[in-house]
């Protein structure tokens, strides 16, 4: 993976069949008052290294991003993460699991690449609403 | 502290070790099976892991407890997923979404799997989330259509709230109700998931993709490769199959009814209980005595008239499993308050201490003293150890309940092995690694290193048994210098034996290091030793004694089971009907005060002593077939109802020695025992298995790496050793008049293997017989009992003794033969009276016999 500095670090926790979002606020710390909450689709910046970390609050769920060829799962109790290197902005296909009878759309999404700067606002704009 | 061996200790003990060494030197030499080594486990907690290690197979946690049912009606729980490396789906019948594709692909892996050298140990589960639907029936059609192996491929139904609870919160497999707009009223994953040895989960795969399924393979692989069987050809040893074909070829030898079986029903019964071992019977095995194991005990102790069992255990929670009469049990150790959790445990007896009717129980322990607990009549006990004196802290075994004064109040003789520990404390590890309990640490105290030699230290190590009588009030008074039973053999147990029939119970003490002892009863006063007078000659290594007259001709004979013989040299197959070759030198075996005079030596294997007559017995085990390999007791019980009382020997020692079959020895008419165990459904075990898993080793430097096994091998390996019995008890659990054996197991789960007898032979006759003391102890124990029918007469002695370290209450069984009713009982009360019942008394019924008054002085 190239050098592109110190990793955009998020956390996804997968609960009640959707992907629930958490980034560090301006402390730059994971779970302290002033993180940033979503929901299914994460922001990412473009040309940076990505760290997402997966967790589950319920059942495990899996998470795949064809493009890079790579597949994780969040369990319960456990962590894991994926890492890539995000490129030029666009959409970046993510899948989940695939259950048999009902799909659970939400478990699917798309890692959303922006500008450094529209990252920085979605992120602002995001912590503003919640 | 850690509990492991730093590896200069290690090596000190392996030095002592001999046969360790022995067996381990072969192994490290001959490693043709010897398994890749396995990919690395990332941590899962403390530092998130990554998919980029493609290879690495995660431990996920562990299969949960459950009980279900598969295709067949049959009960299936967690037990079925241990020692088998498991494939699970979620699925229902009626699915037509991913479903089908799941089950082809199963079938596709079936196929492929099923020419692999270790298929014996590959299971595929399918597990419905539609039990509505999908009853056993249901599945077993569908099984058929799917083109499943049913001894590899099964499938599960049960009650939807544990199915969807397995799936949730067991496997993490979602499952629910789908919305209204989803193909499938039910949805659930589609994940196959892989469980290794241990019943962990190791993985996870797309169940519908070429890729999911390739991944799948590798991860069978990997955890096949785990297995480290020790010694090598302990899984499937090539002698099994011949033995059991030559053993049936026997058949046509036996005058006596062997068309019966029986069938190991432990899932069944809702036993769950499991034997749990210390480090230094297991992964770190030392030659000292915590391989001796544990015992069972059983009474009916809630007064239901049923018997119950409790199960005693090293590590962990002795339990207490309560008799429900429909051949299931249930678990009533909390309530009844007798776990004993904090302590390494021995065995245990049942005897009612104040005859007031119940059964009250008393515990040993290694070091972390003894306890009486007295029953309440309902099954609730209370801890009265104080008060009773009865607290010995030492290396306790067997305690022998019985009424040498004969005055009405049962006293105890306490058996002690000697001392084979030191201060250390060590922690037990061999638990964790299956994934039950690591939340608990439970100590003991780690073997001596040379603890298997402390005889030969008599004065630092020697600890003498203890006899206490019975003073009334729950208060017992050690008596063991004033009556002169002053006995420092290594003895793990003992027996009453009225040897010269003048009603006073003399006792015959086991020694596992030397000559056993036998003490003459002075009329309550005291006790004289005679042993090498009565017994000139006894086996060196005494572990099982059972008192029984096995030709009966009225008077009781001796059977002597001896295990340490069969340790000093490697005893093949081929040999074990003969006696031991002792290959240790005089000095080790001709030891003590008491031993025969110089050129004469001890019995290298079990003696069956015949009485002929007051204090006179011959020695006919070789005559009689009574040798077998490797074993640790015996219980006794016509098991074939024809009047002659059948033995049922509990063997095996586990690592690192080769698998020893449960001898069963039909009597044919008192003339010859013949082995039956293969016969009569006993061995080959549940599953053909021979070995079991026994502790993960991580041959890591700084984990296991200083482990002998870790010679030469890198990477974690699941350890697998032989299986083993060690105590065993015989009953009828569930009331059809055909007796069952129930097993403790060593580091593994209970056999319960229950008799088909009453079935195969509908005319079986049998009388059970109850006594009720009312001069004599409350349940009579000491008595005997004599049971004519025809020109038959059967004797028994009732003295608690139920197999190997194991005492308890019972119900005595007389098999009858072919008579239709029994002409006269006759008891002869512990307290001197005799008593008649004259007949006609029914066959086929449990016969309460109380103790009449004018039985006294008669």
């Amino acid at each position: 993976m190239p050098d592109a500095g110190e990793p955009v670090v998020l956390e996804m926790t997968g609960r009640d069949f959707r992907w629930h979002l958490r980034y560090p606020g301006p402390d730059g710390e994971l779970h302290t008052a002033d993180d940033v909450l979503a929901r299914r689709h994460p922001h990412v910046p473009a040309h940076s290294k990505v760290r997402i970390e997966l967790k589950s609050d319920d059942f495990l769920y899996t998470f795949r991003v064809d493009r890079f060829d790579k597949s994780e799962m969040a369990v319960p109790d456990m962590e894991f993460f994926v890492e890539f290197e995000s490129s030029e902005p666009g959409r970046i296909e993510f899948y989940g699991d695939q259950f048999c009878g009902y799909a659970h759309p939400e478990l699917s999404g798309a890692v959303v690449v922006e500008s450094e700067r529209e990252f920085e606002e979605w992120l602002h704009k995001t912590r503003k609403e919640q | 502290m850690s509990g492991r061996l730093s590896k200069r200790r290690l090596c000190v003990a392996m030095s002592s070790a001999t046969v360790w060494a022995l067996v381990l030197n072969l192994s490290c030499r001959s490693k043709p099976n010897d398994p890749e080594p396995t990919p690395e486990t990332p941590a899962t907690s403390d530092e998130p892991s990554s998919a980029v290690e493609e290879t690495a197979l995660r431990v996920f946690g562990k299969v949960p407890e459950f009980e279900l049912t598969d295709s067949y009606g049959e009960s299936v729980d967690r037990r079925d997923f241990l020692g088998n490396v498991s494939v699970v789906n979620f699925f229902f019948t009626k699915c037509t979404a991913t479903c089908p594709e799941q089950t082809r692909r199963l079938h596709q892996l079936q196929s492929k799997l099923k020419d692999h050298p270790q298929w014996r140990d590959i299971k595929l589960w399918s597990i419905t989330v539609d039990p509505a639907h999908d009853t056993p029936e249901t599945l077993r059609e569908y099984a058929e259509q799917a083109g499943a192996d049913s001894e590899h491929w099964q499938f599960l139904t049960g009650p939807r709230e544990q199915l969807w609870e397995l799936s949730g919160e067991g496997f993490k497999l979602a499952v629910g109700e789908a919305p209204p707009e989803a193909e499938m009223p039910l949805f659930h994953s589609s994940q196959f998931v892989l469980v290794d040895f241990y019943g962990r989960i190791r993985g996870y795969y797309d169940g519908l993709t070429d890729a999911g399924i390739s991944k799948l393979e590798d991860g069978i692989e990997a955890v096949l490769a785990e297995r480290l069987p020790f010694p090598d050809d302990v899984v499937e040893p090539a002698w099994m199959k011949p033995r059991r074909q030559e053993q049936l070829a026997t058949v046509d030898q036996f005058d006596v009814f062997v068309g019966f079986t029986f069938e190991d029903r432990v899932d069944a019964s809702g036993i769950s209980f499991r034997n749990k071992i210390v480090d230094d019977a297991g992964k770190l095995w030392k030659e000292a005595h915590y391989d001796h194991g544990n015992g069972i005990a059983i009474a009916d102790v809630d007064g239901d008239g049923l018997i119950d069992l409790y199960f005693i255990t090293q590590a962990g929670p002795n339990e207490l499993w309560r008799n429900r009469g429909d051949g299931t049990f249930e678990d009533i150790t909390e309530s009844a308050g007798v776990a004993l959790e904090d302590r390494i445990s021995v065995t245990a007896s049942f005897a009612d201490i104040d005859n007031d009717s119940d059964a009250d129980l008393y515990v040993t322990t290694v070091r972390h003293g003894n306890v009486l607990f007295e029953n309440n009549g309902q099954g609730e006990f209370t801890d009265v150890t104080e008060r009773s004196g009865l607290g010995y802290v030492g290396h306790s075994s067997s305690s022998v309940f019985f009424d040498y004064d004969r005055d009405g109040l049962l006293d105890l003789f306490l058996t002690n092995v000697g001392k084979y520990t030191s201060d250390e404390i060590g922690i037990v590890t061999m638990e964790p690694v299956r994934g039950e309990r690591d939340d608990v640490e439970y100590e003991f105290y780690r073997a001596l290193p040379d603890g298997f030699a402390g005889h030969l230290k008599p004065e630092e190590r020697n600890e003498r048994s203890l006899l206490y009588r019975n003073e009334g009030d729950g208060v017992f008074a050690d008596v063991t210098e004033e009556t002169g039973l002053v006995d420092v053999c290594w003895s793990g147990d003992a027996t009453p034996l009225d040897a010269n029939a003048d009603g006073w119970p003399d006792l015959y003490v086991l020694n596992m290091q030397g000559h056993d002892e036998y003490y003459e009863n002075q009329e309550g006063r005291s006790f004289v030793r005679r042993s090498r007078e009565v017994f000139p000659d006894t086996p060196w290594g005494s572990m099982g004694v059972k008192v029984f007259d096995y030709d009966n001709d009225g008077l009781l004979d001796v059977y002597i089971t001896d295990m340490h013989s069969d340790m000093s040299e490697r005893i093949g197959p081929e040999r074990e009907k003969e006696k031991a070759v002792m290959r240790w030198p005089a000095t080790m075996v001709q030891t003590g005060p008491h031993n025969p005079q110089p050129g004469r030596t001890s019995i290298w294997g079990n003696a069956l002593f015949h009485k002929r007559a007051s204090d006179e017995f011959a020695e006919v085990s070789d005559a009689m077939g009574a040798e077998n390999y490797w074993p640790w007791g015996l219980s006794v019980g016509d098991l074939n109802a024809d009047g002659y009382d059948d033995v049922f020997i509990s063997s095996s020692m586990c690592a690192p020695f080769r698998y020893g079959v449960n001898t069963v020895l039909l009597n044919n008419r008192g003339e010859k025992l013949l082995d039956s165990e293969f016969i009569l459904g006993v061995e080959p075990r549940r599953g053909g298995r021979t070995a079991a898993p026994w502790f993960e080793l991580d041959c890591s430097a700084g984990a296991d790496g200083d482990h002998p096994l870790c010679e030469e091998r890198q990477g974690k390996f699941v350890v697998w050793s032989a299986m083993g019995t060690k105590a065993s008890v015989i009953f009828d659990i569930e009331g059809d008049g055909d007796l069952d054996v129930v097993t403790n197991e060593v580091n593994g789960f209970p056999q319960v293997l229950v008799s088909n007898l009453s079935e195969t032979r509908p005319e079986l006759r049998y009388l059970k017989i109850g006594l009720v003391g009312t001069q004599s102890n409350r349940d009579g124990l000491g008595a005997i009992v004599k049971v004519t029918a025809g020109s038959n007469t059967y004797t028994k002695a009732y003295d608690g003794l139920t197999g190997y370290l194991s005492h308890g209450l019972y119900p005595l069984y007389f098999g009858l033969g072919d008579a239709d009713v029994v002409d006269a009982i006759e008891v002869q009360w512990p307290s001197g009276g005799v008593q008649t019942v004259e007949g006609p008394v029914e066959t086929n019924q449990l016969l309460e016999i109380e103790e009449a008054e004018q039985a006294l002085g008669s």
